[in-house]
This record gives C-alpha cells, structure tokens and sequence, in this order.
C-alpha cells in the first residue's frame, strides 16, 4: 500500500502507461524477473502484447494484495499524564454531542463551564471536535480549556491547527534566560509571572535592560505593566512619560492615572479642579465649567493630548472638551466627592458650562470610575441614567447594584432601541446574578406590547442563554399568563426551552 | 391492571434506543424539544404502534404516527426526514411513559397502520415463487448471458486498445471514451462493469501514480472479461464472484431464501454515503462466532433508511448472506437488541490471512470488513498514521481517511480495538471499541 512497490510492477506500469506499440518489446524480459510463483504463472501467459501485459498485471495485483505483509514500527505515541478530571455520564456526553452538532455555541460554553465548575472532562471522543472550534473562535478558548484534561492539553500538542489551545511554556522567575534571550511574548509573560512572585527581581530586570530594548519592545514590555500595577511602579512610569516613543508615553500616562497617589495624578487633580469653579451664593453655591483655550506643555508630558484616538472634531470646541474628558479621567475620583458630597451629588449636580464641555465632565468620570475601578461612582454614574462606557462601568457592579445600574440606563430607552439594550446586556457575560436577569426580563415584558417577537428575537435569544435558571419558574408564568394566539407565547416557549435544556445540561454535570 | 402497567413499561424504549434512529444530532435535540406532553393532544399507544397530534406554527395539528415493527413513520409535516422530529418527539415522550395505552389506534393512525399491515410482509417471510413459465425464463438468462459476453468481448478490444498506445493517451485525451464504454456496459446488462468504468476518471485524477493505479483497474477488469469467458470451467465460488461483479442480479428473496446464520451480532459500526443521488447505508456486524458481516441498505435522499441495527448494541438474529462474500440481508430476529456484547478481534496478521482468503474467494473484492482487537494509532516520522499492535505488527491507515483524530483521542496510546475496513489502500476506521463501550470514528 505505502511500502513503495517492487522495481518489476513500477515497470510493468511504465510500460503500461507508454505503450505496448513502444514499449512491447521489453515485456519479455520484464516477464522474465517476475519472483517465484507469480513469475511462473506470468511466463505461461499467450496471445498479443497487450493482453499478455494486462493479464500479468492481473495476476500481480492478486499478488501483491493477497500477500500485503504486516509492517514492523517501532514508532510509539507517548500518551498523556493521568487524568484528574471526571469522566461525565452518558447521558452529559450525548448531551455534548448534540450540542456540537447544533452548532450552538452559547450552549456549548455553558455545557463547558458547568463540567468544568463540577470537575468534570470532555469525553474523549468529542475532544478533536471542541479543539478544532476553539482554534478557529478565540471566544470559546477559556471554555473549551477547562474541560480539555490531561488528555485534551496531550492531544493538542499532536496537531499544529490546535497550537493556541497548547499550555503555554511554564515561567521559571528564577531562570533569567527567557527573559535575556527568548521572544518577546515569552519575556512578556516571564514578566508578569515575576511581577507576581518577585516584584524586586522584575523591577531590576526591567530596569536594567529598558535603555536599550528597541521602541516597538519598550511600548509591549509597558503595556506588560497593567497587570499587578502598583505604587512602587511610579517612579518607572514617571520616567517613561520623557520616552522617545509616543505609545510609551500614552501607556505610562494611561496607567499613573490608574495610581491615584501617583505625582501624575496629582498634577491631573490639579487642573480638575481649576476646570471647575465653585460660587458660593447667599443660598446655595454654583458650580461653573470653564476650560482654558490653552494647555501647557506639562500638560502634553502628562499625555493630553488634542484629538482622540478615533478622530473627532478638530475645531477648538471639540479639542477642549476632549481635554475635559482626559484631565477627569485621569483625576482621582475622591476629588469629586470632596467637592459635591458625593458620586450622586456630583452626578446630580446642575453645573453651568459649555454643553461639550458637561459631556466631556461625564464621559471623564466614567472613564475615571473604569480605571480606578470604583463600583460606588460606576452606580451613581449608571443610576442618573448616563450611558457613556456603560458596557465597561456594568462590568464593575454585582447583584442589585448591578441591577440598579441596568434599570438606569433602561429606562429612558423604549421599545425601538431594543438592540441598545440587548447590546447592553450582551456586554455582561453570564453568570448573571438573579437581579439583572429580573430586571432586563421585566423591562422586555413591559415593552412587549409595543413591540413584535421577531424584532426582539435577538434579545429573547440572549436571555434564553444568559437568565439565571432560577428564573426558569418566572419565564414560564409569563409563558401560562399569554392567550394560545398571542406571538409572544410561542416566542416567550422558546426561551422556556433553551433555559429547559440549560437546566437538563446542570442536572446531567453534577 | 398493574400487571398491565408493567409489561407496558417494559416494552417501552429507551430514550437511547429512540435517539439511536436518528443519527443527525442537530435534529434529535429538535426532537428532544417536542417531548412535552404540552405539545401533543390525542396521543396513544398501542403494543405496535405510537400517535398522537402535534401542534406545529400552521392552523391544523401534523398528524404524527409510527410503527414501532418497522419502524416506520408517517407525519404531515412538510418534513423530508425520517423520522421527523415530530416523530422522534412522540417516541421520547412514550418513552418517558407521557403516552396513554390504548386498545386500538385512533381512527386517523388506524388507517395507515393497516395499510401498512397488508403491505409489508414480516421480514424473511418472502420467498422465491414458483417460476411462471421455467423455458422462457431459461430463455431469458441465455439471452442475458450472450448479451454480457458481447459487451465484455467489446470491453476486452477497448482495454488492449488503451494498452497498446498507452495510459498516458488517456491522460491527454481524458475520459470522455470511458463513459461511452459505460453506457454501452448498461446495455449490455453488466451494470457491475459500468460501475467500474465511472470510478475510472477518479483513479486518473489521484495524483502521483496514477498511472499504475488504473494499471491495477484496468487489469481486474481483463481479469473480470477472461473470468467471464470462462465461467463454466471456473470453481463454483469463483462464478458466484464473477456473477455478482459483472451485475448479474440476486433476487433479495433469493438470498433471503439461502442458509441462515444465527448469531448474537453487535453492530460495530454505521455509515451513510451519497453515491448518485443514492444514499448508501453500510452497517457493520461481527458475530460471536468471529464471522463479519456487512449490511446495506439504499434510499433517496429524505427517505427513511433501515435503522433497525443501532451502533454499540448486540442482537440475536438469522442473517442471510450473499453469496460469496460479506455482505448479508437480516432475516428473523431473536428477541430485542441488548447492550454490546464483548466482540472478539482479530490480530494484525490474522486480518492479513483474512484479506488474502477474501481475495483468493474473490479478486475483485476491494474491501474486507474486520475489527482489530488491540491496536493504537501512531505517527510514523514520515507523518503517515498506522496501527499498530503491542508486539509492533502495524496497518497502515488509508490516507483518504485522514488524520484519525478521534481514535488518537479514544486511545491515547492505549490499545483499543478498532472496526473498519481494510483495502487496497489502507484501513479505513469506522468505530473504536473500548472498554464494551462504541465510539464512531
């Protein structure tokens, strides 16, 4: 089959594949080196050339296919270490199976997330079918990785199309190689991993090597510095803001701003609060916003800069107000509460100004609560019904906070910015805590009769895959409370269904 | 009354075996969907057959009935699978013991389920009739057999003509005088030939060495002619091969009317492939005795295929083989599927030995069914994939079938036994066998 083939049939094919009218000649003697019982049996052959050839051929496929040897290999596939993870039940793998079939790959992450959460592994027969989806959609890699197992991580070492589902090469901090010599990626993860266990010996390093690492390395190695960012990283950062590369500087800016005891800082606080004048009437005080129509050049070092990233107006107007943005966003938000009370205060507050400029105030604020990570104001911001970063200021919020933060940015919106909503919602990945699922449900029940199921198939779609299921019993009392020939019951049963099958997927995982 | 209950509850299905009939995943959850008593009204059972109304989007219920003998199914839903998921929803809530017993079908289910009755003998039961007029139909096969040794006497002159100026001929001129010949095949009532010739543009387009790969065709298609001509002087073996390659038809009552085989078979494997808007089911059986079978079943696609042997289960039956070969109809069925028994495999040299027998019975056979007890798939450096025993006595894989995934997955290094075919170009894996548990490769 493979073995190669003897020199006498390659011949024979030759000969074949010219010509008897050519080649007719040399059959004989072809004939004539034909092995053993087949040669013999060749050399009673009769009749013209071609027929004789034919039928030697005939005789050698018998010959070759009958007597087909078995080969030796020595070759051997090392299998995986053993297995920690448990196996799932039948009925989960079959599960599993008609999951992958549908192609639903919300289903299939919620299959992954709920045997990982139970300590269980694919079986093995479905592991090539989630490695290939997890190569091709990045989205599922954390998912899929959870219920790889030890044989899952061994099967993806074999194929090169599962490389990026491969565990990455284990950091050693103490062997200081991968960091003088290896690829950036390497360096970069050597770094971080170090930041974690010896922030001593990854501050000397990079330290030691920052002068004279090319532009493109230096702008990756400090982007490296977000995760585990610290006081003790200012005076690095301080220094880089002189970088002779421009994203250096915007990533040291970007992250001493995320330092709220950092001299940057500071110096933001500074302008902030010269943006913002407090009257003080008889009665009660003003608060005014008046921007400068000129920034220093200690301004620029601190990153500000005059048109955002994405473009945008270039007339004086919009460049004030972006910096309006930038100075609040790299303020520290307790400069804020000082001065109205508090978030709710501040975000209540009636402040005289430029319009552009009140929204540059807000769009700085919520990009100040994003990077500080400040849950209290991301609320009061969400509550008073702003709606700027609301994705990332959603992500910082839990439980009825979370809930309250939704129910304010929702309830401006009525039934014809549905996808605002839905786009909303679909920022926060499941699990999601009881009170937002309530909530984003009451608010679709108390729009729907203004709106048609198949306009609102999408959101229906996404709460069928991200609704706690406990809610399970509330969905299908608004599914009994509909008339047999109201479009929504049907709609409404569908998310019934795909909660049903979320809950049979739990059940078969524990 | 509660005797009753129980022998209902025994002879339902369970959900497994009712999913088993529809090897598409994607519909069996759709199925799946459908299992709630909410869905369906007027639903009963009986010990044969399963009914109920299923309400769907339109203004009037499908009407959803099925035959458990069969089983066979009826629905009017635009639907063209079968079953549809209407039907497997019905069977999983009967499964789950959601559907009424009745004494007889409801009127809209009864009309079909006698229909079907009358129709369809039990399976074995038919036999051979006794021939109308034996002289003319002696006449018949002797116009038959003329008819085929002058058309294979045509195809002889064909293949030395292409010998004679070269294989590489046809690589320049392509294979429009192949379809010709196929045609004239037909014709000649040798649909088996035909068939030959329309896999040849195949072999031609196989890539590096082609030209000895259509040698080989080209060569046990002369081999076939000659075999022919000679058939009255051959071994009766080998004129039952050289009758079944040319096409000679083989009456299914015929078969069915030869010697049974009683075994308890587990059904190692199952596999359907569009051929000419013809979808061809292939089941692999291994009895306890070590004989192999393969049945196959045709419909077109949207019709319902035989789905009565599950993958992973064993069953008590007769089965009829034709002759000379592996190839088999089930007869009579002893009592119901039951979980995979252990199935026996063979070594590598055992598989080999197998091969050349298969051979020696019939040089034309391109495919020998086997299951290797205990082999892991392995790379060699050259990145060809084999399978290899403990002792290190190896198969290669046929490389049409690709990188064998799964089986690596299943097997992890361990031996595992493996179902499939071994051919001319390699073993082509179709279930793997660990631990009495069936996974399709």
């Amino acid at each position: 089959v493979n073995q190669g083939s003897p020199g006498w049939w390659d011949e024979l094919a030759v000969t074949a594949l010219l010509g008897t009218d050519r080649r007719g000649p040399e059959l004989g003697s072809l004939v004539a080196t034909l092995p053993g019982e087949l040669g013999a049996a060749a050399r009673r052959l009769t009749g013209d050339a071609p027929g004789v050839l034919l039928d030697t051929a005939a005789l050698a496929v018998g010959y070759r296919r009958g007597g087909f040897p078995a080969e030796a290999v020595t070759d051997d596939l090392a299998g995986p270490p053993e297995e920690l993870g448990h196996g799932v039940t039948p009925q989960a793998a079959a599960r599993l199976r008609e999951v992958l079939a549908e192609g639903d790959l919300d289903l299939l992450v919620f299959w992954c997330e709920s045997a990982a959460a139970a300590g269980k592994v694919a079986p093995p027969e479905r592991l090539p079918a989630l490695l290939d989806l997890a190569a091709r959609q990045p989205v599922l890699r954390p998912a899929v990785n959870g219920v790889l197992g030890a044989r899952g991580r061994w099967l993806a070492t074999l194929n090169p199309a599962w490389e990026l589902l491969r565990p990455p090469p284990a950091v050693v901090v103490g062997d200081l190689t991968v960091w003088l010599l290896g690829p950036t990626a390497q360096r970069v993860a050597w770094l971080t991993r170090a930041r974690r266990d010896d922030r001593a010996t990854a501050h000397e390093a990079l330290t030691s090597s920052w002068a004279g690492e090319p532009g493109a390395t230096r702008a990756t190695l400090i982007a490296a510095l977000e995760e585990s960012l610290g006081p003790d990283d200012e005076a690095f950062l301080e220094a880089a803001l002189d970088d002779r590369r421009k994203d250096v500087r915007g990533t040291a800016a970007d992250l001493l701003s995320r330092l709220p005891s950092s001299r940057l800082a500071g110096r933001m606080r500074e302008r902030a609060l010269r943006l913002v004048r407090t009257e003080r009437g008889l009665l009660r005080s003003r608060h005014v916003l008046q921007v400068p129509d000129e920034l220093d050049d200690a301004a620029a070092r601190d990153g500000i800069t005059d048109q955002r990233p994405s473009g945008g107006g270039k007339d004086g107007r919009a460049r004030r107000a972006w910096w309006v943005e930038q100075i609040v966003a790299a303020t520290p938000l307790t400069t804020w509460a000082k001065l109205f009370g508090s978030p709710e205060a501040a975000v209540a507050a009636k402040i005289d100004g430029d319009d552009a400029f009140l929204i540059g105030l807000r769009a700085g604020w919520a990009w100040a609560a994003v990077r500080q990570r400040d849950s209290v104001w991301a609320g009061a911001l969400l509550r008073g019904g702003s709606r700027l970063r609301a994705d990332e200021l959603l992500t910082l919020l839990e439980g009825e906070e979370l809930a309250a933060g939704f129910r304010g940015i929702a309830k401006g919106l009525g039934a014809r910015e549905i996808d605002t909503v839905r786009l909303h919602l679909s920022a926060r990945p499941a699990p999601w805590p009881p009170e937002l699922g309530r909530s984003a449900l009451e608010w679709l029940l108390a729009r729907a009769p203004e709106l048609e199921p198949r306009r609102a198939w999408l959101l229906l779609t996404l709460l069928a895959h991200r609704l706690p299921l406990e809610l399970l019993p509330q969905v299908r009392s608004a599914v009994a409370a509909r008339s047999i020939d109201d479009p929504w019951r049907p709609a409404l049963g569908a998310v019934v269904r795909t909660m049903s099958i979320r809950l049979s997927i739990h059940e078969e995982l524990q | 009354v509660v005797a009753d209950r129980l022998l209902d509850v025994d002879d339902r299905w369970p959900p497994e075996r009712v999913l088993a009939l529809e090897p598409d995943a994607a519909a069996a959850a759709a199925g799946r969907g459908l299992a709630s008593p909410s869905v369906w009204s007027s639903a009963g059972s009986t010990a044969g057959a399963v009914w109920g109304l299923c309400q769907g989007s339109g203004r009037h219920p499908y009407r959803t009935i099925v035959d458990l003998s069969g089983p066979a199914y009826a629905c009017t839903c635009p639907s063209r699978k079968f079953p549809c998921k209407h039907a497997l929803g019905l069977l999983l809530l009967w499964s789950s013991g959601a559907v009424t017993a009745a004494e007889a079908p409801a009127g809209f289910a009864a009309e079909w389920l006698a229909r079907r009755a009358t129709r369809e003998p039990a399976p074995g039961a038919t036999r051979a009739g006794p021939v109308a007029d034996p002289v003319a139909a002696a006449r018949r096969v002797e116009q038959r057999i003329a008819r085929v040794t002058a058309g294979l006497e045509e195809l002889d002159q064909w293949l030395c003509d292409r010998i004679r100026t070269g294989l590489a001929g046809s690589e320049r001129t392509g294979f429009a005088g192949v379809e010709q010949m196929a045609a004239r095949m037909v014709d000649a009532q040798a649909p088996g030939v035909a068939a030959r010739l329309r896999r040849l543009p195949g072999v031609l387009a196989s890539g590096e060495g082609w030209h000895a790969r259509l040698l080989e065709q080209y060569a046990l298609l002369r081999l076939l002619v000659r075999a022919h001509r000679d058939l009255d002087r051959l071994p009766e073996r080998l004129v039952v091969a050289v009758r079944a390659h040319v096409g000679y038809p083989v009456a299914k009552a015929d078969v069915l009317a030869g010697p049974a085989v009683r075994d308890t078979w587990s059904v190692l494997g199952l596999r359907d492939q569009e051929e000419d808007r013809l979808i061809t089911r292939r089941v692999w059986l291994l009895g306890a005795s070590g004989r192999a079978a393969v049945v196959i079943s045709f419909a077109p696609p949207g019709q319902e295929l035989d789905a009565s042997l599950l993958p992973g289960t064993s069953v008590e039956a007769s089965l009829h083989f034709y002759p000379g070969g592996s190839r088999a109809l089930v007869g009579e069925r002893h009592g119901e599927p039951g979980p995979l028994s252990a199935p026996a495999g063979i070594s590598v040299p055992g598989a080999l030995e197998g091969w050349a027998s298969a051979l020696a019975a019939d040089p034309w056979t391109a495919s020998h069914p086997v299951l290797l007890g205990q082999v892991a798939p392995v790379r060699d450096p050259a990145g060809r994939w084999l399978l290899r025993q403990p002792d290190s006595a190896s198969l290669p894989l046929a490389r049409a079938a690709g990188d064998p995934w799964t089986l690596v997955a299943v097997s992890a290094g361990e031996p595992v036994g493996v179902a499939g075919e071994w051919t001319a170009e390699g073993f082509v894996p179709v279930s793997a066998v660990r631990r009495r548990r069936l996974v399709a490769l």
